[in-house]
């Protein structure tokens, strides 16, 4: 069974990089770096634009610097996934709605599959 | 594919007595967090005592499992104090707590164990992060750096996936007849010992 990751990975990054909590304080513009240890040890979830700025400083997406809640919310939307196809098989569908339905299911199978970087396609 | 079986985290302790040197593992390749901490007493007492910075080590981090130098019979009092404090934490979370011997240290790195601070360079080598820590090499009259410390618990973990990995592929190499005779001799040397009849399982 795979380990839960941490929630993020922005001490063990910047930690790499050398820098000091208040140099990166100072990169993302801000005065003090209470804030940053306060993310960095999981007290609180820092909102979408630090996330950015976090990838921009680092380099790395935002989806590895937060691989924690990435596991969770994909796992969520697994489960959610799977539960909106039963509820739209359950579905009697109407005679205009019936296409519309099928392309649905057929978005929801391809997104089931896991998605492959730099995945090689074969060429006839 | 990623070997999952292996990527386990955990936190490496080098305990001292006046301070601890940690490193956590993700996996044998991957370094997430290493510092050292400080619970000295005196002029300089640090306020925080050093269970509490344990704590907060596992609380942040949830390894899976603890791991701890095996020392010589002889030790500070305050590190037998700290290493209780520890056991007794881990346990209390439901942490395992794991002990590396010397020799599982010196097993892991091959031709490096004449001192420590070759085991240190050679850590520095695989893990770039840590080779602006190393501290320089020790004169005769000079104590251990502060930061050994870091070095030191870096070599645990670095052991304790090593013995890992053996034993996975030693499980995997065992083919089912091997096996069967490596359970038959066991029981059979038990028997001889007096403990327990030897069983055949197959």
């Amino acid at each position: 069974m795979a380990t839960q990751r941490l929630e993020n990975y922005l001490r063990t990054h910047r930690k790499r990089s050398g820098l000091t909590q208040r140099e990166i304080a100072f990169l993302l513009g801000w005065k003090t770096a209470g804030s940053l240890g306060r993310y960095e040890k999981r007290r609180r979830l820092p909102p979408l634009k630090t996330a950015l700025a976090c990838e921009e400083i680092f380099g790395v997406p935002v989806s590895e610097l937060f691989a924690g809640i990435r596991q969770e919310v994909s796992r969520d939307i697994g489960k959610r996934r799977v539960e909106l196809r039963a509820r739209l098989q359950t579905k009697p569908p109407k005679a205009h709605g019936a296409r519309m339905t099928a392309h649905k299911l057929h978005w929801l199978d391809d997104r089931e599959r896991p998605v492959v970087a730099n995945q090689n396609v074969a060429t006839a | 594919m990623t070997d999952q079986s292996n990527d386990k985290r955990v936190l490496a302790l080098d305990v001292h007595p006046r301070s601890f040197g940690f490193v956590l593992f993700e996996g044998p390749n991957q370094m997430l967090d290493w510092g050292l901490r400080s619970f000295r007493t005196g002029v300089n007492a640090v306020k925080i005592p050093a269970a509490t910075k344990f704590l907060a080590l596992l609380d942040e981090f949830r390894p899976s499992a603890v791991l701890i130098g095996e020392r010589p019979a002889r030790r500070a009092a305050k590190q037998i104090k700290m290493l209780a404090t520890i056991k007794r934490q881990a346990r209390r979370r439901r942490i395992p707590v794991r002990f590396i011997s010397r020799r599982d240290v010196n097993r892991a790195f091959v031709g490096f164990h004449s001192n420590k601070y070759e085991v240190a360079s050679a850590l520095a080598r695989q893990f770039p992060d840590l080779a602006l820590r190393l501290p320089p090499k020790r004169k005769c009259w000079e104590t251990e750096h502060y930061r050994m410390g870091i070095f030191d618990a870096a070599a645990l973990g670095v052991a304790y996936f090593a013995r890992r990995r053996t034993r996975l592929s030693t499980a995997l190499v065992d083919d089912p007849a091997t096996l069967q005779t490596r359970v038959y001799n066991s029981a059979k040397k038990n028997h001889s010992a007096g403990e327990l009849e030897p069983v055949s399982t197959f």
